[in-house]
């Protein structure tokens, strides 16, 4: 198993539609498709997938979207996401849409909040644009989209990536990707999700969530990826959750929670286009892939698809039929080298018992800092190759 | 394998941080040669040369180092080159990484002559005048392929009196060596060559986890560098989209987020024990995992 990928595109998009060859229908159909997959595997017994409500639940005419529940042995999740009105969204303000993580057991299935039910409680609630550019949108420019499906059904890695984004000129509307993927070292499904438009700083999001003592926990990305004009996509990168236990405790051994391979962070400021970009992998062997550009100090999403990636769902397009915009220039491209785990570092810095800074050698006493400690054992001691023998440091009087 | 490490640390009862800083670079001196010797033994495809030591350049104290890679630029072997050098009247310290093309031996600097281009400082924030001890240590490791040899030295712990003055490592990636250093004020010069592209590679900056030098504290490995695509923006003609293989340091360096932490010390929850080098976040493992 590996990447696999699907593509369709409208002419004239409408996300508030309950036709069966609509987005919002056809995005059911593949993560349906991938559930069955991933949840035939053993290792995902404990966290199996399922729709709850999809296009079809809508009660009112503005609001469509999804109920989806991620599977968890001790706290189940449920991620909805539905528009809250037809504005167009191409900025923070005009933002159309609610992004909802709850626990299953605090959810009512009810038909509130446009038919996607009631949390009592959130863990988190994101007013998350989608831009509605359909025909009823307002304002109207673009209404041509595409919605791409990427996934992978590996066991241990098993992903799923969507990705919705206009595929006229315009560079106000939004480009929105979700990623839901496991990693070894989380108990259940991990959430990405990126939003940006193209337009000079005019509007990004990203919001992460991992699982860390069987809770969802807010969550960043570590290596920052590169920003501004440094013009680099990078690959490697993973989810960091500063939390105080579990896995990310101080004074531990930390294991990544690594993003699926196939994706790339980095920074985007000045090529053109800045939006449904694609070049030629300048090592060979794939396509590059622009799932969302921004301007400033936002993040680029692009994803690496190899020669001969299949096609994942049958009656779909492929990805590379959509209109993108060959880059010529001005990108690079540099892997990370496989990141070993972290090890943590005390909560607070000299601690003494972990941490020692060179005016720690003062505070605790030279012969309490351990570098100065294994010298001071003799010529050989712990991995040292010794001192000079006359005006060394410490001690005082040693020649 | 942990690295082998030694203190030069040194007290400050000399008249003045001149005599202390001397009888230091003689120690790094001999140690960098004995190091150089037996790197090169066992690259015999590569050839590491120390053109300028200490004792080799009167009113300076640094060193010149040339690396000649096995890659071949144009028909000939590359060439990376190396400069930190301290003017014991001035206190200016030059610190510089580039192509050797760019070196002049009568340019300046004494015996050292002057490297131009690649990327570089000159700043004056060497103390030479007042009595100071320094505290200071050279790391290496000679194992096959991880091989590297540091020298770090602080006169005091505010932020521009610190220096990761060498280091020569190889690049994991490709096998070759490539040459860094840093200012007395946390600025890195790294030289490497990129195979893939092929070109000279320049980078002032550690692929971090953190921008911060504050908590959360994570200890990283590899560690690696970011290539900088020079002003990728405004070149002309724009350069086409290129890849970059990673620049990697060998498996006993790793980045600590603490910065102005020279001689700092870090004990992982694997039992590895760390010490910090210089100023710019580089730790080098001195015991290994339990």
């Amino acid at each position: 198993m590996g990447l696999a990928t699907s593509a369709q595109q409208w002419a004239s998009w409408n996300w508030t539609s309950k036709a069966v060859d609509s987005p919002g229908l056809r995005l059911s159909e593949a993560f349906s498709a991938f559930a069955a997959v991933v949840n035939a595997t053993p290792g995902n017994a404990g966290v199996p997938l399922s729709i709850v409500k999809d296009h079809n639940s809508a009660t009112g005419a503005t609001n469509f979207g999804y109920v989806w529940r991620l599977g968890h042995p001790v706290n189940p999740v449920l991620l909805s996401f539905y528009n809250t009105s037809k504005v167009q969204g191409y900025n923070a303000v005009s933002s159309s849409a609610l992004l909802r993580l709850g626990l299953e057991s605090v959810y009512t299935n009810d038909s509130s909040n446009g038919g996607y039910g009631t949390f009592a409680t959130t863990l988190f609630s994101v007013n998350a644009g989608l831009s509605h550019y359909a025909p009823d949108g307002s304002p109207a420019i673009d209404y041509g989209a595409m919605l791409l499906v990427l996934q992978d059904t590996a066991p241990g890695r098993e992903f799923f990536c969507y990705s919705i984004a206009p595929i006229g000129a315009d560079t106000y509307t939004q480009n929105h990707t979700m990623v839901l993927f496991r990693s070894p070292a989380t108990s259940g499904w991990n959430v990405f999700f990126n939003r940006s438009n193209a337009y000079v700083g005019m509007f990004y999001s990203q919001n992460s969530y991992i699982w860390n003592n069987n809770t969802m926990v807010a969550s960043s990305v570590i290596p920052p990826p590169p920003t501004g004009s440094e013009q680099q996509l990078i690959r490697g990168c993973g989810l960091y959750a500063t939390t105080t236990s579990g896995v990310f405790a101080p004074g531990t051994i930390q294991p990544r929670v690594a993003l699926p391979d196939c994706l790339w962070l980095g920074s985007n400021q000045i090529s053109d286009p800045r939006r449904l970009g694609r070049a030629a992998s300048p090592a060979g062997g794939g396509t590059f892939y622009q799932l969302a550009a921004a301007y400033s100090g936002a993040t680029d999403l692009w994803f690496l698809q190899p020669t001969g990636t299949p096609a994942a769902l049958a009656g779909w397009s492929t990805v590379g039929s959509l209109p993108w915009t060959t880059v010529p220039d001005r990108l690079s491209f540099c892997p990370l080298a496989p990141l070993q785990p972290l090890a943590m570092g005390p909560a607070a810095a000299p601690d003494f018992l972990t941490d020692w800074s060179t005016v720690a050698v003062g505070a605790a006493g030279v012969r309490q800092h351990p570098f100065y400690a294994k010298q001071l054992q003799g010529s050989d001691g712990g991995g040292g190759g010794g001192r000079p023998s006359s005006g060394v440091l410490w001690p005082r009087g040693n020649g | 394998m942990a690295a082998t490490i030694r203190d030069l640390s040194r007290r400050g009862d000399e008249p003045n941080a001149l005599g202390v800083l001397s009888a230091m670079a003689a120690l790094v001196d001999t140690e960098l040669a004995t190091w150089i010797s037996a790197a090169n033994s066992q690259n015999l495809g590569q050839l590491l040369s120390l053109l300028t030591n200490s004792a080799g350049a009167p009113g300076f104290l640094g060193w010149t180092i040339k690396a000649r890679l096995a890659a071949l630029s144009g028909g000939s072997p590359v060439e990376l080159m190396s400069q930190w050098v301290l003017n014991t009247t001035t206190a200016a310290v030059t610190a510089q990484v580039g192509l050797a093309a760019g070196h002049a031996p009568a340019g300046g600097l004494g015996n050292h002559g002057l490297l131009s281009g690649g990327r570089g400082t000159t700043n004056t924030a060497g103390t030479v005048t007042l009595p100071m001890p320094i505290g200071a240590a050279t790391a290496w490791s000679l194992k096959p392929g991880q091989e590297f040899f540091a020298f770090s030295f602080s006169q005091h712990s505010f932020t521009n009196r610190q220096a990761l003055a060498l280091l020569i490592a190889k690049d994991v990636t490709t096998g070759d060596w490539h040459l860094s250093n840093t200012d007395m004020a946390a600025v890195i010069n790294t030289v490497a060559w990129s195979r893939n592209l092929p070109q000279l590679l320049l980078s002032g900056s550690f692929r971090q986890e953190w921008f911060s030098s504050g908590p959360p504290f994570v200890l990283s490995r590899p560690a690696q560098w970011i290539p900088i695509t020079p002003g990728v923006g405004y070149v002309v003609p724009l350069p086409p989209v290129q890849w970059w293989d990673p620049v990697v340091l060998p498996e006993d360096l790793a980045i600590y987020n603490r910065t102005f932490s020279n001689l700092g010390y870090f004990k992982a929850a694997d039992g590895s024990e760390w010490l910090q080098l210089g100023p710019a976040r580089l730790a080098v493992r001195v015991v290994n995992p339990t």
